[in-house]
């Protein structure tokens, strides 16, 4: 059977059928979930952002109007979430109240199944430590998304000229790093 | 221009159309240029290899139920949050009454007996269901299990927070609230 289209689902939900939501988030949760995670580098912390947009998702798409696709909607989301978690994060790591116990948890929950893969996510991580958050969100929507400049600036609120020139500077940085490492 | 620094423009569309055409006749005549450029690419190919993982996919089957369960949740605890901010303002507007009105301010209004008067009023289903709750006051949760009539619990509310608190409810409950009061007060001072 064809996949109904987002509008359709949106519309459902709306009318009270509460499947629709269901659908809406099998359809989105691994985008959602694998942004946040290379976004943040970690499971914990991909989980909680995950979660916070999924349950926005049900709080807001009642406001929902369709000015961009739900799929940029929920990328907007998913991206503003992630770059909050970033901030509280580095407070809590400035204010020392990140304790021993969830940055074990951050090393060690995950719901990768194999060493090589968790190898090839740390790999990712340390490409990505270097460059800024901003560049960081524009880089990964572009790259793993096969976002436009246009989407994403709908995404980030950033012109597009903006956007290619963290981009340029996101690529250079990973693209020396990468040949350092070569 | 360098290599790398056009390479890098290139891939991030920095180009306008007459540059960009320039650049790919470039690469047909310059080996070294188009050989860089497949090494540009080819790294991000190598990135983008690098999230194609295996997951628990149960993690993913799990967000549903999850998602549902903490809606549940929150609906129940909007519900008591609910009860607890309308306690809440009112003790803070009998706070209000005791340090805040009349000419000084910090001019205790009433007396104990006057605040006991008017804690009596406040309709007991409400003190049952919120004196064993928690009120979230900025993300701090306070736990109500005990209303000191001294007014030291109370003292514990800065006026900044007693602003915040109040500018949280609606009309409705402000309204609902202020007839409340204005009733008890009324009763108190007969």
């Amino acid at each position: 059977m064809p996949e109904e289209k987002d509008e359709i689902l949106v519309k459902r939900f709306l009318e009270g059928d509460e499947r629709a939501y269901n659908e809406i988030v099998i359809r989105y949760r691994k985008k959602i979930y694998w942004h946040a995670r290379r976004m943040l580098g970690n499971h914990l912390d991909a989980d909680d952002v995950t979660q916070e947009v999924l349950i926005q998702i049900y709080k807001k798409l009642k406001t929902f109007k369709f000015n961009s696709s739900l799929y940029t909607w929920i990328f907007k989301i998913t991206s503003s979430k992630s770059l909050n978690k970033i901030k509280r994060n580095n407070i809590k790591k400035f204010l020392s109240l990140d304790n021993g116990h969830t940055q074990f948890l951050r090393t060690n929950v995950d719901i990768v199944k194999t060493f090589e893969d968790k190898e090839k996510l740390n790999r990712l991580n340390e490409i990505l430590k270097d460059i800024s958050a901003r560049q960081k969100e524009v880089f990964l929507l572009k790259q793993f998304e096969g976002l436009s400049y246009k989407e994403i600036s709908e995404i980030t609120g950033k012109s597009i000229g903006t956007l290619k020139a963290n981009y340029h500077f996101a690529l250079q940085k990973i693209l020396e790093k990468m040949k350092n490492e070569e | 221009m360098k290599n790398k620094e056009k390479i890098l423009k290139y891939l991030a569309g920095q180009m306008s159309k007459a540059e960009k055409d320039q650049f790919e006749n470039e690469i047909s005549r310059d080996a070294a240029l188009e050989k860089e450029l497949n090494s540009a690419n080819g790294l991000l190919e190598q990135i983008n290899k690098f999230s194609d993982v295996e997951t628990d996919e149960a993690y993913f089957s799990s967000l549903i139920p999850e998602i549902r369960r903490r809606l549940e949740k929150d609906k129940k605890r909007r519900k008591v949050y609910r009860f607890s901010v309308a306690f809440t303002s009112i003790i803070i507007l009998i706070l209000a009454f005791v340090y805040f009105s009349g000419n000084q301010k910090h001019e205790v209004l009433l007396s104990d007996s006057e605040m006991e008067k008017i804690i009596d009023e406040i309709p007991q289903n409400l003190v049952s269901t919120v004196l064993s709750g928690t009120v979230d006051l900025r993300g701090a949760e306070i736990q109500i299990d005990e209303f000191d009539l001294t007014g030291e619990y109370l003292s514990e509310f800065s006026e900044s927070d007693f602003i915040y608190l109040l500018n949280s409810f609606s009309n409705e409950e402000l309204n609902e609230l202020s007839e409340y009061l204005t009733e008890t007060k009324t009763q108190v001072e007969k």
